[in-house]
């Protein structure tokens, strides 16, 4: 057991450190005035507050929170010369690299613990939240936890696979620009460029269409652009599988919609956030323990 | 039993051979140096005896026990003070000496202050590290690599950068380790702290190790000088040992087994020389450093 005794360690300094310290305060800033605005727009509900959390701030602050407890956790003890030290005593590198990762799914669980505590206090100033409220903001913390942690991951890896923090940081923010921007931006664009151009509309003009609905040309082309539509579509969501802020984003939608948007599957974003932690960390385990310090 | 033995250690980086066929016995309760120029393999050396790299090939017992078949067992015999210290400067001296006493499964506040005592650092005990000076981390170090009472310990350039008294603690530490019945393997590539602590040295250059013995064994290189008036013929003094003339101080220098000034003054008299100058030289350790490392590039 003594991973424990590293994820005691690491536990320790990740809350106690300005870093973390400073980024909770931010998310709970965030937190706190977009409960704020949310409730003075009159909606007495926490589905609006978490629908627009998925979406923007939660979605945004979380990721960054995420890559900055994990893009020096391994560089920096290769910097400061700790690891060596480290593996001098009696361990072995998977015992720090599981330490490090049971400490900061810990830090993750209380710095969302704390934002749900504010988010709680802040709801309670309004109203008597229902036992629904507490529902939602109980799932919207469950996903709230792979999220972050799933951004963890991504810098966890990124730091076992390069020499410094700076690069480490660097090459953790360009990714996270491409999973929580530019994937979700251009995932219609590539899934377009994928399946091809739509078909064509053989009477030019959508306005004539409604006339000659029993038409089989017009019944044809409807069909040949629903199956396109399908495919766009079915690209379009497995990319976004790929950025953990669209499929979080997707998830917290799912929980707080109603009537349509309830038929959403949202399977594979909630494996999304079990698969890709899983795999990012076998590979930094791989990487880790077979590195030459 | 050897405290340290090594069988035909190669590591290789890629294409890079950082250790070439290094084979190496170390005597228990011994402190051995381990000389070369910085990049010569030397801590490569130590990384691969403590496994934390693994060898290409070759093999090492540490106190009769396999590093690569039991890492963890050696580590627990062993103790290491790495060059760049290798401390959390974001803890103070307990907290670092605590977690990492925490490995051994016997955490003793005890020990602790007993190996802040030994160093110097008792008064600074809840001061964090990255406030301490450049000597003060490296004392912490050495704290840290006697955690666990190891049977042998590494000290990796441990003097770098200490102050004159820093380096007086650190030798008179050094040799109480010894009294305690433990092994000393010192790195350096300082000769002169070498000189002053080890018994038996290894000179490694380029990932060979190419001398390796008591230090005295070392020195076992003798010299005659000698000046006469006049010159003597150089022929005559081949017959003690190799003979080289030196311009500049006019003086021959012949290479004996043993100490043969009475016989070479009695035989230069004899064969009408007048001594002027006669004395016996051994080489420092310096030079033997030196001329090895010329021989081998």
């Amino acid at each position: 057991m003594r991973f424990l005794i590293v994820a005691k360690k690491e536990f320790i300094d990740i809350i106690s450190s300005r870093r973390f310290i400073a980024l909770l305060a931010t998310m709970v800033v965030f937190f706190l005035m977009s409960v704020l605005q949310t409730l003075n727009t009159g909606r007495i509900s926490t589905a609006p507050i978490i629908g627009f959390f998925g979406s923007s701030s939660l979605a945004f602050v979380g990721g960054i929170f995420g890559i900055a407890l994990g893009f020096d956790l391994i560089t920096r003890e290769k910097e400061s010369g700790t690891l060596r030290t480290l593996l001098t005593h009696p361990i072995f590198r998977d015992e720090i690299v599981i330490g490090k990762a049971i400490a900061a799914f810990f830090a993750i669980c209380i710095a969302v613990a704390v934002n749900f505590l504010f988010m709680l206090g802040a709801l309670t100033m309004r109203y008597t939240p229902s036992f629904e409220d507490f529902a939602n903001l109980g799932k919207m913390m469950l996903v709230t936890i792979p999220y972050l942690y799933t951004f963890f991951s991504i810098a966890f890896l990124i730091s076992a696979l390069v020499k410094n923090s700076s690069t480490s940081l660097t090459v953790a923010i360009g990714v996270f620009i491409v999973l929580a921007l530019l994937l979700p931006l251009f995932s219609n664009y590539i899934a377009q460029a994928i399946v091809g151009p739509a078909p064509e509309n053989p009477f030019g003009d959508f306005r004539n269409l409604g006339n000659l609905s029993d038409d089989p040309r017009v019944r044809s082309y409807v069909q040949e652009m629903r199956s396109y539509m399908e495919r766009v579509q079915s690209i379009t969501s497995s990319l976004s599988i790929f950025s953990p802020v669209s499929s979080y984003s997707t998830i917290l939608n799912s929980i707080t919609a109603s009537g349509y948007f309830r038929t959403v599957d949202i399977t594979k974003n909630l494996l999304s956030f079990v698969i890709i932690p899983v795999v990012l960390f076998a590979l930094a385990y791989f990487r880790f323990t077979r590195e030459e310090i | 039993m050897y405290a340290v033995e090594i069988e035909n250690l190669t590591k290789l980086y890629g294409e890079f051979k950082a250790v070439d066929s290094l084979s190496l016995a170390i005597e228990e309760k011994e402190i051995f140096g381990f000389l070369g120029p910085n990049g010569s393999g030397k801590s490569t050396t130590i990384n691969c005896i403590l496994g934390i790299a693994k060898p290409t090939s070759g093999r090492i017992e540490v106190c009769g026990i396999d590093v690569e078949k039991n890492p963890l067992k050696v580590r627990k015999i062993c103790g290491y003070l790495p060059e760049n210290y290798g401390l959390y400067g974001n803890l103070t001296a307990m907290q670092n000496l605590r977690y990492f006493s925490e490995f051994y499964g016997n955490f003793s506040k005890d020990r602790i202050f007993e190996l802040l005592e030994l160093v110097g650092l008792r008064d600074v005990a809840d001061k964090r590290v990255s406030e301490f000076s450049r000597g003060m981390r490296q004392r912490l170090a050495l704290a840290q690599a006697l955690i666990n009472d190891p049977q042998v310990v590494f000290l990796d350039e441990p003097t770098n950068g200490l102050d004159p008294a820093g380096i007086a603690d650190f030798r008179r530490i050094i040799k109480d380790l010894q009294k305690e019945g433990k092994t000393v393997f010192f790195s350096s590539h300082i000769l002169s702290e070498v000189k002053e602590v080890c018994s038996s040295i290894g000179i490694i250059y380029r990932g060979k190790l190419i001398k390796s013995g008591k230090i005295s064994d070392l020195n076992s290189e003798l010299f005659v000088e000698v000046q006469t008036e006049p010159k003597a013929d150089i022929d005559l003094l081949k017959k003690f040992g190799e003979v080289k003339y030196d311009e500049k101080t006019q003086n021959f220098l012949i290479k004996v087994e043993n100490d043969r000034r009475l016989e070479i003054s009695k035989y230069l008299f004899e064969n009408g020389y007048v001594v002027k100058e006669l004395h016996l030289r051994e080489p420092s350790l310096e030079e033997v450093y030196f001329n090895l490392l010329r021989e081998v590039i």
